[in-house]
């Protein structure tokens, strides 16, 4: 049925925090949304309501109940749960369904793995969040379907094959989003990041969008879904403050990443909520292994690496910085690689430093970590210096 | 009348505890080892409610082990005392640990170190520190003849004349001292002070 009990969200387990347990939904376990349907899934951060005892603002998305499809009212409404009404459609619902199950099969061949219909915030093969609640009531007669489709996509399921759908599509969705590569040099971390949404009207702040600082020694730039992105950076930030609220010392940075990574796990095996689509790539610098890279991605999985590239082109990033990597190479090398890889992986005909985001973490001279976004001027000469973009046309 | 008392000498670090295990006015046993070994390189000499420190010492201790085993490195000294400091302070205003600790330990970075933990989640780093009716007499043995960078030899002088004194002073002196040391080669068990055999 999908029922699953509500869990109290607590910072309580002593700090040793491995999984995050969330909230699906305070007490009554059932929706609106089979009464008012939100119309438009588009939406990449829709809270419905927020649950009163979590301690963080978690995004809870669908829990994957049937919908009735009947009315048209369009109210996002938070989730005031309806026992009676609910249990009365199912039981229609039971019945009709059964006669559609034929071609509902034929319909969802199109959708590998089988989407449940009405779900909100599941992954599209393609990655792209696009189906509303009208184009399936159209092909549908306006009669959701029997709960037994929903088993084949649900993340918290195996497919026959042995995959993670969810997770894979999750991934895809982060192949379409903007490019990130990190490289791992001697004397420091790089990281560039490839901005997406680059308009004029756009208010210029003093906030990044690609890049994010975790603690004074960890920071991370990450690719995908922003506002997923934004709930496991302050994720992360807890971590870390935690850990030196505990210890009077930074937090190891694996332990930060293995501690996210946990997190994101959590996502793809209970609760029935989807994964986080955002990959990450973390610099830090801690005196047991000096400066790192980790790479993780929306599966909890998460690797150690001299040089990576997530987002879209992440593949002919990846090999180009195979080829070119040296081992000991300096921080003003590792730059000027970033950048040159970077400017052939990006879809865009010129490069300017509107479009990027570079940030480096180093030791100072005093032998603090410093974390430094580079300034749009001086990205801008650099661009000029590496010989990577044009420069201005009456130089 | 528990006792437990640690200083810093040059390179190693020294905790000394009474051994007595009593209940109002009966000894239970006199070769009580109130000094946990909390991993290679760590010391914690504890006194208090029996229960509470044995009950919390293993929790430390297994949390101690828990992080080197997740982490794959060992916590420092530092480390470990604030995450004590911390569990003590969060229990305090619920349902306190009775516990004194002292504890002791050898980094590679940072040498020798000695934190005094009260019940009541007090820590300080110090470089001498005492727990007990003993503590009136120790610290004041320890103000008199400690100097930094002992040797072991004239740490264990000064340790005994810390005993002695207790002995001769304390109208209920335990019977029986345990002696342990830690330094770069690992925390050990060094000497047994007795009076009295088990």
């Amino acid at each position: 049925m999908g029922d699953h009990k509500s869990r109290s969200y607590s910072y309580s387990d002593g700090g040793d925090m491995q999984i995050e347990r969330y909230h699906g939904g305070i007490g009554p376990k059932r929706s609106n949304f089979e009464t008012n349907p939100p119309h438009n899934f588009r939406s990449y951060s829709v809270s419905y309501g927020p649950p009163s005892k979590t301690n963080m603002d978690l995004v809870v998305a669908g829990t994957g109940r049937e919908f009735d499809f009947k009315k048209q009212k369009s109210t996002a409404k938070s989730w005031s749960f309806n026992d009676h009404e609910f249990q009365r459609k199912k039981r229609v619902l039971a019945i009709k369904s059964t006669l559609l199950k034929g071609k509902l099969k034929g319909l969802l061949g199109r959708v590998s793995g089988g989407l449940k219909i009405g779900t909100p915030m599941l992954f599209m093969d393609g990655g792209k969040l696009e189906w509303t609640g009208n184009s399936i009531r159209h092909l549908l007669l306006q009669v959701p379907l029997k709960m037994s489709r929903r088993y084949d996509s649900r993340t918290t399921i195996f497919s026959p094959e042995g995959r993670l759908y969810q997770v894979e599509y999750a991934m895809e969705a982060i192949g379409n989003a903007g490019s990130a590569i990190g490289i791992l040099s001697k004397d420091g971390v790089v990281l560039v990041g490839e901005k997406k949404v680059t308009s004029k009207l756009l208010q210029t702040s003093t906030s990044t969008e690609k890049m994010y600082k975790i603690d004074d020694h960890i920071a991370c730039a990450v690719a995908g879904i922003m506002s997923d992105a934004n709930i496991l950076i302050n994720t992360a930030r807890v971590q870390a403050q935690r850990y030196t609220f505990s210890y009077q010392e930074p937090m190891p940075v694996e332990q930060l990443v293995q501690s996210l990574c946990d997190t994101k796990q959590g996502y793809t095996q209970f609760g029935g909520l989807r994964p986080f689509g955002v990959s990450f790539l973390f610099a830090g610098w801690d005196k047991n292994y000096r400066f790192q890279l980790y790479m993780s991605d929306p599966s909890g999985n998460y690797g150690g690496w001299k040089a990576a590239a997530i987002g879209a082109n992440n593949q002919a990033a990846q090999s180009m910085l195979k080829q070119d990597y040296k081992d000991d190479i300096s921080r003003e090398e590792a730059v000027q690689l970033a950048l040159k890889v970077l400017s052939k992986t990006m879809d865009s005909t010129s490069l300017t430093s509107d479009k990027l985001e570079l940030a480096e973490l180093f030791l100072s001279s005093s032998g603090k970590v410093e974390y430094q976004v580079c300034t749009p001027d001086a990205l801008s000469k650099m661009l000029v210096k590496y010989g990577v973009t044009q420069p201005p046309a009456d130089a | 009348m528990e006792c437990v008392f640690g200083m810093v000498g040059k390179g190693f670090a020294l905790v000394v505890a009474d051994s007595s295990a009593v209940n109002s006015i009966l000894v239970h046993k006199s070769n009580e080892d109130k000094i946990m070994v909390l991993d290679s390189h760590k010391l914690m000499g504890a006194s208090g409610e029996a229960g509470d420190r044995a009950q919390f010492t293993e929790y430390v201790q297994k949390n101690v082990a828990l992080y080197q085993y997740r982490n794959g490195i060992p916590l420092t000294t530092k480390a470990a005392a604030n995450f004590m400091r911390g569990e003590l302070a969060t229990a305090l205003r619920k349902n306190p640990y009775m516990v004194n600790i002292v504890l002791a330990g050898y980094d590679r970075e940072t040498g020798p170190s000695l934190y005094f933990i009260d019940y009541i989640a007090t820590l300080h780093k110090v470089d001498k520190a005492a727990f007990g009716y003993g503590s009136y007499f120790a610290l004041s043995m320890m103000d008199h003849h400690y100097h930094p960078n002992m040797t072991v030899d004239e740490a264990l002088k000064l340790a005994d004349q810390c005993i002695d004194e207790i002995r001769s002073r304390l109208v209920v002196a335990p019977q029986n001292f345990v002696i342990k040391i830690v330094d770069q080669d690992g925390a050990r068990e060094h000497s047994w002070r007795r009076t009295t055999k088990d």
